[in-house]
């Protein structure tokens, strides 16, 4: 499934990227390296954090997307930053529980 | 091949460009997907080290005519006083700003270890070095 399959859920995309990118996994985290230990190739990943240095975790990892959850959102230099490296950003409302819920019934 | 990276304490806006940079050069030649991601995070995670416990250091990445690629990590101090506790996983001594964003969950070094075909450290308070060859 590619990431523009799931903004059909009441996600925000915040970025201007294609959003063709494959999800492969889904993955919750917020301890950095606790995410670089254990993401793969084409997770959509899920945090709270928003700092600019989640971006080079989805990059250094080959990310599909990152979902900013609970209302947490990036600063513009995050944005900017994902976005020049093509790194989908969507923000969610929702908590990560219930977005993995609506993600498995999409078909995730 | 190769690069020297300066890398500055508690710089965390540019904290992982040695990483992101060196990972698009191996990309660029086409290096093994395994190899790449075993660079990728043992790198990001001596550059951040440095970045959050050390006064500043430098990142080296060089690859030898046989494709082994080492990649050492020099600061200058003030050093780990216990190089075994900072080896167990969970283990932290992060700051309050360094855990605000992320950092901190004490798996650096383990993280490392798990990836790098081989790993060695030693640390004085003039400075801690890293040293670690992926093939």
């Amino acid at each position: 499934m590619q990431v523009k399959q799931i903004l059909q859920l009441p996600l925000e995309l915040i970025n201007d990227v294609s959003c063709k990118q494959e999800i492969k996994d889904v993955y919750i985290g917020d301890l950095l390296s606790v995410v670089m230990a254990h993401g793969k190739e084409g997770t959509l990943w899920l945090t709270v954090q928003k700092h600019l240095n989640v971006v080079a975790v989805a990059q250094l990892l080959d990310f599909a997307g990152i979902v900013f959850v609970q209302g947490s959102y990036p600063d513009e230099e995050t944005i900017q930053k994902a976005t020049e490296l093509q790194i989908p950003l969507l923000v969610s409302p929702k908590d990560a529980f219930a977005l993995v819920k609506d993600l498995i019934t999409l078909g995730l | 091949m190769k690069y020297v990276y300066q890398v500055e304490k508690e710089n965390y806006e540019d904290a992982g460009k040695a990483s992101t940079d060196i990972k698009r050069t191996l990309k660029t030649i086409g290096i093994d997907r395994r190899v790449l991601k075993a660079v990728a995070i043992a790198c990001y995670e001596a550059e951040i080290n440095i970045v959050i416990h050390s006064n500043g250091g430098t990142v080296t990445f060089e690859m030898d005519d046989d494709g082994v690629i080492t990649l050492s990590f020099d600061d200058v101090g003030p050093g780990i006083e216990d190089l075994e506790l900072a080896q167990t996983p969970g283990y932290s001594t992060a700051s309050t700003k360094a855990r605000s964003l992320g950092f901190g969950a004490g798996m650096g070094l383990s993280n490392m270890k798990s990836v790098a075909s081989s790993f060695q450290i030693t640390s004085s308070p003039e400075g801690t070095h890293i040293q670690m060859t992926f093939q």
